[in-house]
């Protein structure tokens, strides 16, 4: 009789569906409701493609000076040519081929920060949400002094301690980016550390690592992935800032801030070497935080609709 | 069979400091109070009482979760007080497992069956990757679960079946004894039905004991040899099924029964009414802890704590029955 | 007329993976003064019904029913804000969790003061007055020192308690208790259905209970409605459902619990409550029903008979020429 039942109960599963496909199914379902989302999304992966075949889309050298053609206008103007197509900069480098080259320093500039600070939050995080008493008090208080400084200037104060450079300034952006992971992972490890499921690891006898990293940890990024994306729109932003401020990237790499801010004393007579830049760290700005949005619909359990 | 004692806990205690607040001073909560029971091979002891009486405590000490403030705890003939070494404590946390009561937050969410079914397996034994599968698949399919199941996630099944896996989870190590915290609680009627089956048939196959703890004194009939009833983390009656249901000695526990609504409306009976609340464990009553509720309570009971003893029927702990004032 | 009459009612939802249909065509009836249970399985819609004649429904959910009828207004029709007058004040709702039910930030006093002013109207030195008698009358000891305390210094019993004394505060006609018990002990549960249903009686309220436990169904309710799936699968009186089943579905339901097992092994139902992806056809019950046949395989049942099944049980055997009476291989 048992196994009559067993087979009737077992019926009711019976679709079947891999996993990962139904789960990429109900995602895009949650993620597709916001239309904002979508067009953000496109467009980053726009930009990324970009990034990625920059060597070979863009139509010149993004640091090939040429001095007989120096602040040429976009082609629609008077005085434009087809083949600068957004024109050119003081020093004859084309305006669109250095666009496409910055997308790829953002964006990787982007990606290190994320990765820097993600990894370092989460390990931070939920250990002390794990753990608990006096390790926690003290790293949760570091992370509240880190908090307590604006980050723009805790960013400059670190790049002047480490030196001017694309490499230190990621460093310093993701020191500053630390304190919200370590605060969302050890949140989530707190919840988490106190199921069910974690206390029968416990039984079966699973020691600190595995509890941590394998039975905690997957159950705790959902919310960091939605962190993570959010705050990569600001990473380019902080790194744009620097590289403004001159303490970022440095001549003559093609990044948006650095052009921006070597364009400054043109800002009335070539609008373009100013205004193009800042567009383009605009919408993939825009883009990065609507697709960020759809992120949280979908994968955050709180925002679901059932 | 012969019966051989699995389990033994004698005057069990676990308190908790609680630290003071801002305007409220720390103190200490007796979650249990001294504890005696012991539990055979194959057989079923359900421990019952309301919130508060440190069944679920029990439960945390039992599984070696927690370590006991006083008292002893042998299980399989280990004190656990003195197991030290890494081979005993190998061999105790093989003897002892546990299903909870929830079967949604008691499966890791982002882990495939055949991972969490492994995963005691990988963590105490020396098993190949392919014998542990089959092992895997071999108990799947004892409490009724297809292999090709093995591979999906926890929220692809229903609360029935998510114990059904809960329930193979604590049968990996092949344990001697089961701690069963509420099982079948969160479950509905006809679910519970054939979860309760189940439980029923492994125990007789593989000899196992439950400490099944429980609110549901339906259930707790149905299932138990022997029931425990606790009462604000102190023993108040202590038998056989028998004993508790049709002869019920404590006020307590007849209080319990009565409380308990009966699927019958032809079958209207007396209801002995509980008055009050039950008190907060940090500030329990002087004397015998059910004495503000009782209907017998006299001043003995208010200044003096009874203690379990032997009465015609079950071990019971007060002092109406022992003076026959019941 | 009936104080409350629903006809027909239904509510679906749009999911990642289609419509849902929650609740399946569904028919109350409550006079002055009775007392109907709702008893279903989890997913049986009971509280969906109920929280969609409450218009407490989120919007995704798309409610639609011949008839809903509260004291001769037509609660389909009127304007939200009329439909607001008698939601609350005449029909009230209490839930099952009582700790989240109630506002952690604000006093008990407060909170059952705010209700009464909502509806009501008066004085604050009345308002006080009435929480006061209303805290008495659920039987919280001294009420005026409790009417400053917040819910979490409080027992769930307790808060439960205030819930009702919230609910009951405008005299409504109907109260609908969804799982009141549920989250408590054994002991309060008893106190709290014992005040339940004398207040039901001293105020002559009606009262819907949805619940789960057939015991607090048997010594509460005079009428039942069983819910499966979505659906009303039999309507009967307590004492009738109890003693002679009609539905093949309550009598398996019945014989699944512990307390009126026979034997070691429970004679329990095969399989689980279908959901979205698993929608038999026929008869909802059919997979798991030991009496179906090919008609209830294709053919359902008509949805507004008293009893939701082609073969109706009397002494636990089908009638209506169900065509192989050997069931005697089920369960035992």
């Amino acid at each position: 009789m048992s196994q009559v039942q067993n087979t009737a109960d077992n019926k009711t599963v019976s679709a079947e569906i891999s996993p990962l496909r139904q789960q990429l199914k109900e995602f895009w379902f949650y993620f597709s409701e916001n239309k904002g989302a979508v067009v953000g999304l496109f467009f980053f992966l726009f930009i990324v493609v970009i990034a990625v075949l920059a060597d070979v889309i863009a139509p010149h050298s993004p640091i090939a000076q040429n001095r007989e053609v120096g602040m040429i206008p976009p082609f629609w103007q008077e005085g434009g040519k087809i083949e600068y197509f957004f024109g050119t900069d003081i020093l004859g480098r084309d305006l669109l081929s250095r666009l496409m080259h910055g997308a790829r320093i953002s964006l990787f500039a982007g990606c290190i920060v994320i990765v820097i600070s993600l990894t370092f939050g989460v390990l931070l995080g939920l250990s002390a949400g794990y753990f608990r008493g006096i390790y926690e008090v003290i790293v949760m208080r570091v992370m509240d002094v880190i908090l307590s400084i604006p980050s723009l200037l805790m960013a400059l104060v670190l790049v002047a301690i480490l030196g001017p450079g694309l490499r230190n300034a990621m460093i310093a952006i993701s020191v500053t980016y630390l304190p919200h992971y370590v605060r969302l992972a050890r949140a989530s490890a707190v919840t988490e550390s106190a199921r069910d499921y974690v206390t029968s690891s416990k039984v079966a006898g699973a020691g600190t690592m595995r509890l941590m990293l394998i039975t905690i940890l997957p159950n705790c990024m959902a919310p960091l992935i939605v962190q993570a994306s959010l705050s990569f729109s600001t990473a380019i932003l902080d790194t744009a800032a620097l590289g403004f401020l001159g303490m970022g990237a440095q001549a003559p790499a093609a990044e948006w801030g650095t052009m921006l801010a070597d364009a400054r004393e043109f800002i009335l007579s070539a609008w373009w070497v100013v205004t193009l830049p800042g567009v383009a760290i605009l919408l993939t700005v825009l883009a990065i935080n609507l697709m960020g949005d759809g992120l949280r619909d979908a994968l955050d359990p709180k925002m679901k609709r059932s | 069979m012969a019966t051989e004692t699995v389990l033994k806990a004698d005057h069990l205690k676990r308190f908790y400091a609680v630290k003071g607040g801002l305007f409220s001073k720390g103190g200490t909560v007796k979650a249990l109070d001294g504890a005696s029971f012991q539990l055979d091979a194959g057989k079923t002891l359900a421990v019952v009482g309301e919130s508060g009486c440190g069944k679920s405590t029990l439960a945390r000490l039992v599984t070696l979760i927690e370590k006991p403030t006083e008292g002893e705890l042998v299980l399989g003939g280990i004190d656990v007080a003195s197991a030290h070494t890494k081979e005993d404590l190998l061999t105790l946390r093989q003897m002892v497992q546990i299903v909870f009561q929830d079967p949604y937050s008691s499966l890791n969410p982002r882990h495939k069956i055949s991972a969490i079914l492994e995963e005691p397996l990988k963590i105490n034994t020396k098993m190949s990757a392919k014998e542990r599968r089959e092992e895997v698949l071999s108990i799947m399919s004892r409490v009724g679960l297809r292999p090709e199941q093995a591979d999906r996630y926890p929220h692809m099944f229903s609360g029935g079946q998510r114990q059904r896996i809960a329930v193979a989870r604590a049968l990996m190590l092949r344990p001697k004894i089961v701690i069963l915290d509420e099982p079948v609680s969160a479950l509905d009627v006809s679910i519970q039905a054939q979860v309760l089956n189940l439980l029923t048939d492994l125990q007789e196959e593989m000899d196992l004991a439950y400490l099944f703890i429980s609110h549901d004194l339906s259930v707790v009939r149905h299932i138990a040899d022997d029931v425990l009833v606790m009462y604000l983390g102190q023993p108040v009656e202590h038998g056989t099924r028998d004993q508790i249901f049709n002869n019920p000695q404590h006020p307590y526990t007849k209080a319990l029964l009565s409380a308990t609504p009966v699927a019958d409306p032809n079958r209207k009976k007396e209801r002995i009414k509980l008055v009050g609340e039950l008190p907060s464990p940090l500030n329990p009553p002087s004397g015998c802890s059910f004495h503000p509720r009782c209907p017998l309570a006299n001043d003995r009971c208010k200044a003096e704590r009874p203690i379990l003893a032997p009465t015609s029927s079950a071990l019971v702990s007060c002092h109406a029955v022992e003076e026959g004032r019941s | 007329m009936s104080l409350l009459e629903i006809r027909n009612l239904s509510v679906e939802f749009e999911t990642a993976h289609g419509l849902f249909r929650a609740v399946d065509g569904v028919d109350l009836e409550i006079d002055q003064g009775e007392m109907v249970a709702i008893v279903g399985e989890s997913g049986s819609g009971k509280s969906v019904s109920m929280l969609a004649l409450m218009g407490l429904l989120p919007w995704t959910a798309k409610i639609t029913a011949d008839r809903m009828n509260f004291d001769g207004q037509d609660l389909l029709t009127i304007s939200q804000k009329e439909r607001r007058k008698i939601i609350g004040k005449d029909i009230s709702m209490i839930f099952q969790e009582p700790m989240t039910s109630l506002n952690p930030c604000f006093t008990v006093g407060y909170q059952i003061m705010e209700v009464i002013r909502e509806h009501l109207g008066g004085t604050k030195k009345e308002l006080k007055k009435r929480a006061i008698e209303l805290l008495g009358l659920v039987g919280i000891p001294s009420p005026e020192t409790r009417l400053r305390a917040f819910p979490h210094q409080m027992s769930g019993g307790m808060n439960q308690r205030v819930m009702i004394a919230m609910m009951i505060a405008c005299n409504p006609r109907v109260l609908i208790a969804d799982e009141p018990t549920t989250a408590l002990d054994v002991t309060i549960q008893a106190q709290i259905l014992e005040l339940l249903g004398e207040l039901q009686k001293k105020q002559g309220m009606a009262m819907v209970l949805i619940t789960h436990d057939m015991g607090v169904v048997a010594e509460t309710a005079e009428v039942v409605n069983v819910q499966y799936a979505g659906q009303q699968v039999e309507r009967q009186d307590v004492k009738g459902l109890f003693n002679a089943p009609r539905h093949p579905y309550t009598h398996a339901l019945l014989n699944a619990l512990p307390e009126r097992a026979t034997s070691k092994r429970l004679p329990s139902i095969p399989g689980v409550v279908p959901g979205l992806l698993d929608r038999p056809t026929g008869c909802l019950f059919n997979p798991r029903c030991k009496f179906a046949t090919d008609k209830c395989r294709s053919d359902a049942p008509d949805l507004h008979s008293k009893v939701l099944c082609h073969y109706p049980l009397e002494d636990g055997m089908p009638t209506n020429n169900h065509p192989g009476v050997s069931v005697a291989e089920g369960n035992s």
